[in-house]
Formats: structure tokens, sequence, C-alpha cells
């Protein structure tokens, strides 16, 4: 009864109260106006209504508004419990699904305003609805554009990172570095644009067939160990002998031949051929330490850095092999200046004796043909310089012809037991008379056995004191000292006071043609004490030349004992 | 003898200055020689050649450095004739400016004749004191 009273009151104030307002809200097309009873069954209707939900007034009068809702909303309570708040608060207020006559859905703003009377109690309510399904499209719509957008400026700036990643790959591929410093750096790009642990380039050795590991990161190893793969075996053996990419999602189930791939914990491989002029020159491959399915972009994206590395192989062998060339031409054109300085001071030194014998002969041959008498200490002393001259020429082709040996390798020492003491004395006594401002003395013991060359030994003495002689040109003493001790090991030391050596001339002093002085003095031809210390070397003994305070020139000789058959031994 | 026949040689090596001595004695020639540019200097102080013959690489003072002292000495100054075994032995003679080259090995025939080529032709203070004397003699 209560409730029909109410009813009554709404009834009356929609529709009589105020015929112009009634008619207002008839004829409002685009809002749906109606009341509600207090437990919600519709009341009227308007114009507006019926257009948006598609029911006519005399169907919908008297039917509860849950009608309007989804069936799933009326199962979880939605309309009681808009009608609660609206109740309680005044006024419900929401957008969402609703359903017309037709059973079609549309999208609906709606407000539900609570209608009280004088006496504060709930008469009913007023709904209003709006259609805003095509908002709500154009909504859709603008949010989908938006992702689309959004999902595109993605993908175009992944492709211009690409692009740049692969623009920096051709810049370091195409830079003049070595070949393994722009692999090092070719890998730190491909591990960053592809975000791997492992990259790793084998290259392929054509004679034999086989990848070799020739620059890595992430599994460094393979390189230290020179890892090797036969084509067609392995991960990295399949794509070189199937020329395309081979993706392993899972190591552990494949057949993997590097022991470093498992301990370095990698779960997932992608690798491409390298490919130059169609020609497989090696792999590169790339690995993860997560499981990771690598996708057909992965592998294009890797094939196209494949083929700029690929490239920059290429070119950096070709550099490589262009500045071997070079450094090998520089080196024959080096030979070949060595050898034109050493012949051009072999015949300056070899003019020099023939100068004196050539103008000594002919002068004698001047007075025979004169007739004139040749006094006997003048014949003496012109025959004196000519044998001199001989002697000198034939030590200087001597010279030549051992360092030719040397250099061939082709010499051989014969050792045999021999007391040293008369051997030096000899070229003491030999070398005293060349100079009449130098005094040439011998200090040993009475004897000195060793298993040594004679021969070799006497060169070794005379190319010393022949130096100590040239090189002290105000002459003064030259000390030939030899020492032999307990454990059979011997040391010669021949010492002069002449003019030393600058200190940045000693270290190159026992090479061969190196002339200490050769600017400035007339000083051999530099082979003098190279031959000296390739003797010294072979009878397995050092030569060192010491520079004492007071002035001059020491060389030590120290040579080890050594048994005759042993020394054979070595000189075969 | 005149002093148109003094001949100093400068060379570092005892068999070149032996023989020059030897060979150029028997021409009638007086013959100095030294083994570098220092001792030379010095000995020309008191004794004044028709013809220097001068060798290039030499210990202590070489030929490049003779020549320049010698430059400085008053005029009228003896010939230099170079005599070295280098290969550039034309382009050494032509740095110090030297009035002839004798490339080693040469012949004694090419020796005397270019000693006596500039022996003849040569005017020193020593060369006109001679030639004053002879007409005393």
């Amino acid at each position: 009864v209560e409730h029909s009273v109410t009813e009554h009151k709404l009834q009356r104030a929609a529709s009589d109260k105020d015929p112009l307002f009634r008619l207002l809200v008839e004829s409002v097309k685009d809002y749906a106006i109606f009341l509600l009873d207090p437990r919600g069954y519709i009341m009227s209707w308007n114009e507006g209504a019926e257009r948006i939900k598609g029911y006519r007034p005399d169907e919908i009068i008297g039917k509860h508004f849950s009608i309007f809702y989804p069936a799933r909303d009326v199962q979880h309570g939605k309309p009681d419990y808009a009608l609660k708040v609206a109740s309680d608060e005044g006024r419900w207020q929401e957008e969402g699904w609703r359903i017309r006559k037709d059973g079609s859905r549309f999208w609906a703003s709606v407000v539900i305003t609570a209608l009280f009377d004088a006496d504060h109690s709930l008469v009913g309510f007023a709904k209003v609805t709006r259609d805003l399904t095509e908002k709500k499209r154009a909504e859709e719509e603008r949010a989908q554009l938006l992702e689309l957008e959004h999902a595109a400026r993605t993908r175009s700036e992944m492709l211009v990172e690409r692009l740049r990643a692969m623009q920096s790959v051709t810049e370091a591929a195409l830079s003049d570095l070595n070949l393994d410093d722009l692999l090092a750096r070719l890998l730190d790009r491909v591990a960053e644009i592809l975000s791997v642990d492992t990259v790793a380039v084998l290259l392929l050795e054509e004679d034999s067939n086989t990848l070799v590991a020739r620059a890595a990161k992430g599994i460094e190893e393979e390189v230290d160990q020179g890892d090797r793969v036969p084509v067609g075996e392995g991960f990295a053996g399949r794509i070189a002998a199937e020329r395309q990419a081979v993706i392993l999602d899972d190591v552990e189930h494949a057949e993997v031949l590097s022991p470093i791939l498992h301990t370095q914990g990698i779960r997932s491989l992608l690798g491409v051929p390298l490919i130059i002029e169609k020609r497989v020159i090696g792999v590169l491959h790339v690995g993860s330490r997560h499981r990771r399915q690598f996708n057909t972009q992965d592998t294009e994206l890797l094939q196209i850095v494949a083929d700029r590395v690929a490239l920059a192989i290429d070119h950096a062998e070709l550099v490589e092999a262009a500045q071997s060339a070079r450094h090998e031409a520089a080196l024959a054109e080096a030979t070949v200046k060595a050898r034109d300085e050493f012949i051009s001071i072999a015949a300056h030194e070899l003019k020099t004796p023939l100068t004196s014998l050539q103008i000594a002969s002919q002068a004698l041959l001047r007075r025979l043909d004169a007739g004139a008498t040749l006094e006997p200490a003048s014949l003496q002393r012109t025959l004196l310089t000519v044998d001199r001259q001989v002697g000198r020429l034939s030590r200087l082709i001597t010279q030549l012809l051992e360092t030719v040996r040397f250099q061939a390798g082709r010499l051989a020492l014969e050792p045999a037991r021999i007391d040293l003491v008369p051997v030096v004395q000899g070229v003491v006594d030999q070398m005293q008379p060349r100079s009449e401002r130098h005094t040439v003395v011998l200090h040993a013991p009475e004897s000195i056995s060793a298993d040594i060359d004679a021969l070799r030994f006497e060169q070794v003495v005379t190319n010393l004191v022949d130096n100590a002689i040239k090189f002290s040109p105000e002459g003064g003493p030259i000390d030939v000292t030899l020492q032999g001790a307990a454990n059979g090991s011997i040391r010669l030391a021949v010492r002069d006071h002449g003019i030393g050596v600058p200190p940045e001339h000693r270290d190159r002093l026992f090479e061969r043609f190196y002339q200490a002085h050769g600017t400035d003095h007339r000083s051999g031809m530099g082979l003098g004490l190279y031959i000296t210390r390739q003797i010294v070397e072979m009878h397995g003994g050092t030569i060192e030349a010491e520079f004492p305070p007071d002035g001059g020139t020491r060389f030590v000789i120290k040579l080890p004992a050594l048994e005759a058959s042993a020394l054979a031994q070595e000189a075969v | 003898m005149t002093a148109r026949r003094r001949v100093l040689v400068v060379d570092d090596d005892e068999s070149i200055r032996d023989t020059l001595q030897f060979a150029l004695s028997d021409e009638g020639y007086e013959v100095r020689a030294v083994p570098e540019g220092t001792a030379a200097l010095a000995l020309l102080r008191e004794w004044h050649p028709a013809v220097i013959m001068l060798d290039m690489k030499m210990p202590g003072t070489d030929g490049w450095a003779f020549t320049a002292s010698y430059r400085q000495m008053p005029e009228p100054r003896p010939p230099v004739i170079v005599v070295t075994a280098a290969a550039d032995a034309a382009t050494w003679a032509a740095d110090v400016g030297a009035d002839d080259v004798l490339p080693k090995p040469f012949d004694l025939d090419v020796l005397l004749a270019t000693v006596e080529r500039h022996a003849s032709t040569s005017d020193t203070p020593q060369t006109r004191l001679h030639k004053d004397d002879s007409y005393f003699t």
C-alpha cells in the first residue's frame, strides 16, 4: 500500500505538475529519460528511450530495468547495487554495456538519481541514459591507432637501431685495422646487436677442410686452444657444409663438438656461413646462456652481419697480404742494400793493398827497364811490401769467404786436444812486426791443454789483436792474457789502450758488416768481430767487450770445458 | 833537386805511404809521408811541397777536415790530388775542391804523369824561391 502511494506521488509529479516540462522530457531524442519506482520497475518512457533501446512505451513500462543489463551483470546483482548506491548516496553513474530490444549491445552512459518526497522518503529514480557506442568506437579506434602507431614507432626505432648497429659493423669492417683488432671489434658489435653471450668466428683452412677458431667473445678459450672442427661435423661444421644458417634451440639435445660451449653453459646457438664470392670462408655463430629461440629476424640480421664480416676478413687479408709483401720487399731491399754496402766496403778494402802491389811491382819493373841497379836493401823493402800486401789481400779474401760460409751455415769445427799457449804465442809473434808503435805481450802459464779447433782459435786471437792494433792508432801496449781454470774452462782477454768504442755503437759491435768507426776510420769490412763471435759460439763460448775506465777496449772470451768428441758432434 | 820535386803524401795506410815514396823517389821526387791531416798541416808550416797527395778516409784529421784547414792557409798553395779507393772518388774530390783525383788502384804511369803535370805548374812560395835559386846555380 505504501508503495502504491509513493508511486502515485511520483506519477503525479511526472505527469501533472508541469505539462510543459513533461513535454520537454518526452520529446528529448538523444537521451533516454525515464522513471523507475523504488524497486526498479519502469514507470515512464520517452522518445529518446524508445530510439536508443528499441522498446515502445507499452512494451516496457512495468518491466524491471535490469532487462537492459547483460545477463552477466544481472547475475552479479549489478542493477540492484546501482539502485542501492543511488538511494544511499543520491546518485549512481557509470559507463557500461547495455542490451537493446533486438539483443544488440550499446555502450551507455548512465546516471540514476534517487527521488525523494518532502518527507525524505524514496519515491523512485530518474534514469538518464546516453548511447555512447559511437564515441566508444571512436575512442577504441583511436586507441587502436595509437597502439599501432606506437608499435610502428617501436619497430622503426628498432630498425634504425639495427641499421645503426649494421652501420657500425660496416664501418668497423672497412677500417684499416689488422685482422685481429678488426674481428675483436666486429664481435663486440655482433654481441651488442643480438644481445648474445658468445660470438665466435671460425675460418676455413682449405687444405684440411677444417674450421679453425680465429676470434671469439665470451668463449676466448676456443681461439687460445686453436679449436678445430672438420667441415660437416658438429654445429659449426654443419653450417659450413650446408652453406646455410643453423639454429640450435637447445644445445643439450644436439650434436655440438666444442666442449667449451658446454662448459660455458651455452643453451641456444645460431650460426651462419661466411661467404665471399659464393665461397664459404668460415662460420660466424652466436650463443645464449639462457634458452632462447632465435627467429628468422635474428638469422637474417646475423647473415647480414656475417656478409660484412666476410668482406672485412677478405679486405683485411688483402691488406695483410699487401703489408707482408711490402715488408718482404723492404727486407729484400735491405738485404740487397747491405750486400751492396758489403761489396762496396770489400772493394774499397781490396783496392788499397792492390794499389800498393801495383805501384811497387811496376816501380821495380821500371827500374829494371831503365837498366838501373837495384840496391839490395831497397829491393828487399819493396818486396817485403809486396809480400805483406799479398798476405793482406789473402786475409781479406779469406774473411769474405768465411762470412759467406757462416751465412750459408757451412763451417765445421775440427777440434783436437792441443796446447793453447804456443798457438797464442805464435799469433803474438806474427802480429808484433805489423806495428812498431805497439808492444804485444802475452801473459800465460806454461801450457793450457784444451779441446779446440786450433786454426779457428788462432783466427780468433789474430782478429782480436788485429783490432787492438787498428783501434789504438797512438800505439802502446796490447796485453793478451790466457788463463785456464781447474774445471777446464778457458778465458782469453785482449786489452788495448786505444780509442775504445762509443757507447752508442757497443750493442751492435758483433753484427755482420757493423763498423763502429765506419764513418771516420778505415776500420775494415766489419767482419772480424762477426767471424770471431761465430767461432766462439760454435765452441759453446761467449765473447764480451769491456771498456775499462782508463780507456781502450778489452775483449774477453770464455770457452767452457768440452770434450773434443762432443764438439765434433755439435759441429755436425 | 828543386822544390818542384817535393811531394807530400797523406795516407793512413803504411803500404801506400811506402810504395808511393819508393816509386816517386825513383823519379827524383823528395817525398814526405804522414798518416793523417794534423801531421800534414804541421809539416806544411815548415816544408813546402809542390804537390799534396791526399787520402780521404783517415783516422784523426781526415781528408775533409784537412782541406778545410788547408784553405785557410795563405796563397799560393800547392795543388791537392785526392787519392782514394772509394767508389765516389770524383765526388769527394769535387767536394773538397781538389785539383785532381787518382782513384785506387792506378798505374805507375798514371801516377807519375799526374804528379809531374801538377808539380810543373805548381806555384808556391817555395817553388818560386827555388826558381830564384836556380839563377844562382
